[in-house]
């Protein structure tokens, strides 16, 4: 196996052939914050918070979605990269509506986390305040769109690990809405299998159990999942 | 308008140590006699609204942001509410939890009341300057009684924080039941801080009880007329906080309604909306909004029990009924009650965690949304709540209306500062012991308009008098 | 141990520097610690009495907003009190109750405005780096242990 070797950081660093930015940033335990990316689904590219400088392009790249390429020259940590990054998160939250105070998933979410992480507990934009829809037909778990970040983990784990493909991407830009099935209640879904995978993996409350007060989120066992598939490996 | 009709109106606004923000109007007839007085509030936030389109289990948690003071109670009276729509009886250790954590809460917030807000001027007079009748003053004067009063609020604030997690918002109750069961450190060191607060309690009520015969006069003049009283009940009719049915009696102590759930209750009250204030005055439709109009909270509850249940309570309740001959009509007796129900709840908190089936883990009953209309009710320290929802069919409320305890006091708090103005103001004087007297008489009640009009933060009060022609002819602003 | 009291409320605009401060003060590891109410309230003399000083952090109005002081504070002998307490009351209950004189400072960010739902003004929120900085520097330095 081929051996790719770049610099992360001012850091001389060894990458497998075909590895992402991203993914070798990890094995030599550099953070770059993330949102959309989950181990074990497939990389999507939406969330834009791994951006990082590379050298010699003035474009900012998706760690996530860059192959690591030898002699290459990353950032992963800049006054740019951290405004940038800053200006997403305060986006995301103005976009729909996050009201942690009274959110299901407080305390237990990625985008809070990765506000807090970053100090910002309060978003200089405009609130676009949408008027969405909770979908509770399910009988056990409900949709509210207003927390939706549009990660699309929960259509990726549906199609990827569970194989059932309820969830799907509607609309584009700020119509964009995650669905199930042909845009039908998701209680009326035939191709839904109720596994609760979609729930466990989205990292805000805009999927979450009925009667839970806080949710318990799970992003990780997805990984586990596909160990024991793959490998055989049933260990948690 | 002849000038011998002309009539004065004094306002008092804000209330200081009363949640949320107030104001009185005093009206003088043409005579220069007190006529009417109004109990105003200004703010609203809306709750209400906010909520439809919410799932209805979301509803203990949301609605637990209502108010900083009594997060508790409204997390109960939605759990209540939610149990109603998935037509489930919770299982037992559930009820009893939420028991505990309800009279916790009352003996939290009571504490607040009594001796941070109110035994200042029971303690130094109501003539005493503004700057030493407050809990410093207190502090200072009687050191003993505010350190304990310290402690008692932190056991209950902690009793809640073992059972529910966080302090202040909890959001352990929900539709069906507790989402976490006992442990039995916890109950442990719960019931090792009893005896302390039981103390306390009776420690107080042997002092107050010695001090009732110089506080006649405000037992007379504090808001004593006759109303009906509601409150909660058990079956045989001893003194109830959660889980229980209503009871409504008139003022000779004679049963109006009995063994009501929230939703037969909820029928009989009809709510009157005043321009002058956010706050509705309800009263019992079928008497009208005079003869109708009821108090509710310590008071009320220890007129319409037969007895609270517990030993050391029920001796100082059968001193407390031994007032009167009927029920107590002095809203001063809320400070009494206020101190009987700190002493019930302990006993009681004591009672429910003995039994070693608290610690039991069966605490959830799951099912899905059965019906579409669910009330449901506790009662918070200032009095009955009710929570009403009405659901489409996937649980999303279509309609929330909160009823709210001090809403229900409101006719009885404009009686009061009726009779305090009548009593107390004279040849249009508005000195600082009329503005005194107006404050703690209100603060018998113990008001918390922050949640009954949904307001936020906290403002003290300004009194105005008025004439007929709504010129303002006095007032004292007492913001800093 | 130090007891940092920073107060206020994070949902009424400059209010909430207090607690936002107070957080990053625990953030640095320093010894110390931290709480976050609304508001005062009476029990909170019981903690500052088992504290060996005291610090609160609460935002102010009179100078130029994003301007930071620290007064040294004392008991008061009588302090007007409504419905939330004031630091001098608070060390006030503290001796009066807990004969308990910790010494104590409280450190003031100057605020622009306390809208409701309103974030930090900038100024306030630039100024929070010099307000942890008066926090710290009010903490006991650490001896120096001579290297073995």
């Amino acid at each position: 196996m081929s051996v790719t070797t770049l610099t992360i950081n001012g850091r001389l660093v060894s990458a497998a052939e075909g590895a992402s930015i991203l993914d070798v940033a990890r094995e030599h335990d550099i953070h770059i914050p993330t949102l959309c990316h989950l181990d074990g689904l497939s990389e999507h590219g939406a969330c834009r918070l791994c951006l990082v400088e590379v050298a010699g392009s003035s474009k900012l790249q998706a760690a996530c979605m860059t192959k690591a390429v030898e002699g290459m020259v990353v950032t992963t940590d800049s006054e740019r990269l951290r405004t940038y990054r800053r200006q997403i998160v305060e986006l995301l939250l103005a976009e729909r509506n996050h009201v942690c105070s009274v959110c299901v998933a407080n305390r237990a979410c990625e985008l809070q986390d990765l506000a807090v992480s970053m100090g910002l507990h309060h978003v200089r934009y405009e609130p676009q305040a949408p008027q969405l829809a909770m979908d509770a037909s399910h009988p056990r778990w409900i949709i509210d769109h207003n927390r939706c970040v549009l990660c699309t983990r929960c259509v990726r784990v549906c199609d990827e690990i569970e194989g059932a493909h309820t969830w799907d991407v509607m609309g584009r830009g700020r119509q964009t809405l995650v669905i199930s099935d042909m845009n039908e209640p998701w209680g009326d879904s035939a191709s839904c299998t109720s596994c609760g995978k979609c729930v466990r993996v989205c990292p805000t409350g805009a999927l979450f159990e009925k009667g839970a007060v806080a949710t318990n989120k799970d992003p990780h066992f997805v990984t586990y999942l596909r160990m024991a598939r793959e490998q055989k490996l049933w260990n948690r | 308008m002849k000038a011998e009709t002309m009539a004065q109106t004094i306002t008092i606004e804000p209330v200081s140590r009363v949640e949320g923000h107030a104001k009185i109007t005093i009206h003088l007839g043409p005579d220069g006699q007190v006529q009417d007085a109004r109990f105003h509030v200004l703010e609203f936030r809306g709750f209400e609204k906010f909520c439809e389109g919410r799932h209805f289990q979301e509803m203990p948690a949301i609605t637990s942001r209502v108010c900083g003071i009594c997060p508790v109670s409204h997390m109960l009276a939605s759990a209540d509410a939610g149990d109603r729509l998935l037509a489930v009886e919770i299982p037992d250790t559930a009820l009893r939890l939420r028991r505990v954590v309800n009279l916790a809460q009352i003996v939290q917030s009571h504490a607040l009341s009594f001796f941070y807000l109110s035994s200042p001027d029971l303690l130094l007079g109501y003539d005493a300057p503004p700057a030493a009748r407050n809990v410093l003053g207190l502090a200072a004067a009687h050191p003993e009684i505010a350190r304990r009063g310290i402690r008692l609020r932190q056991f209950g604030q902690t009793a809640i924080e073992l059972i529910a997690g966080k302090r202040i918002h909890a959001s352990w109750a929900i539709a069906g039941g507790v989402n976490a069961s006992l442990s039995a450190a916890a109950r442990d060191q719960i019931l090792a801080a009893l005896p302390e607060a039981i103390e306390t309690a009776r420690l107080t009520l042997d002092w107050f009880r010695a001090s009732l015969p110089s506080h006649d006069e405000e037992a007379r003049t504090f808001g004593h007329f006759p109303t009906l009283f509601m409150g909660m009940v058990t079956p045989d009719g001893s003194l109830e906080s959660y889980g229980g049915r209503l009871r409504i009696i008139d003022a000779h102590g004679r049963l109006v309604a009995d063994q009501l759930d929230a939703a037969q209750a909820r029928v009989l009250l009809g709510e009157r909306v005043e321009p002058w204030s956010y706050l509705k005055s309800p009263f019992l439709k079928a008497l009208g909004p005079d003869e109708g109009a009821y108090r509710v909270g310590p008071l009320a509850r220890l007129n319409v029990a037969q007895r609270c249940g517990t030993p050391l309570a029920d001796e100082e309740f059968a001193r407390f009924r031994s007032l009167s001959a009927g029920p107590v009509l002095g809203s001063f007796h809320y400070h009494y009650a206020r101190l009987i129900e700190i002493l019930f709840g302990l006993e009681r908190i004591g009672e429910l965690l003995d039994d070693p089936s608290c610690l039991s883990t069966d605490v959830l009953a799951r099912a899905s949304r059965n019906r579409l209309r669910g009330i449901g009710m506790s009662e918070a320290p200032r009095g009955t709540l009710f929570h009403d929802y009405t659901v489409d069919e996937d649980g999303l409320l279509t309609s929330v209306d909160l009823l709210i305890a001090t809403g229900q006091n409101n006719l009885a708090m404009n009686r009061a500062v009726t009779q305090i103005a009548k009593a107390y103001l004279h040849a249009d004087r508005l000195d600082e012991g009329l503005l005194n007297r107006v404050e703690a008489g209100i603060r018998a009640f113990d008001p918390c308009l922050s949640c009954s009009t949904h307001a936020a933060g906290t403002m003290p009060l300004v009194v105005e008098v008025h004439d007929v022609n709504g010129a303002t002819i006095g007032r004292i602003d007492r913001r800093a | 141990m130090t007891l940092v009291l920073a107060f206020g409320n994070p949902l009424r605009g400059d209010d909430g520097v207090g607690p936002e401060v107070g957080r990053r003060v625990a953030a640095t590891g320093a010894v110390v610690e931290v709480v976050t109410p609304l508001q005062l309230l009476p029990e909170h003399a019981a903690q500052v009495a088992a504290a060996d000083r005291v610090i609160f952090v609460d935002a102010a109005v009179g100078r130029q907003a994003g301007e930071v002081v620290t007064i040294a504070l004392q008991a008061a002998p009588t302090v007007r009190v409504d419905h939330a307490l004031t630091p001098a009351a608070i060390l006030t209950l503290a001796r009066d109750l807990y004969d308990a004189r910790p010494p104590a400072w409280i450190v003031q960010v100057h605020a622009a405005h306390f809208t409701t739902g309103a974030p930090l003004s900038a100024a306030v929120a630039a100024a929070i780096p010099r307000a942890i900085n008066a926090v710290l520097a009010l903490l006991p330095q650490p001896h120096h242990t001579p290297p073995r």
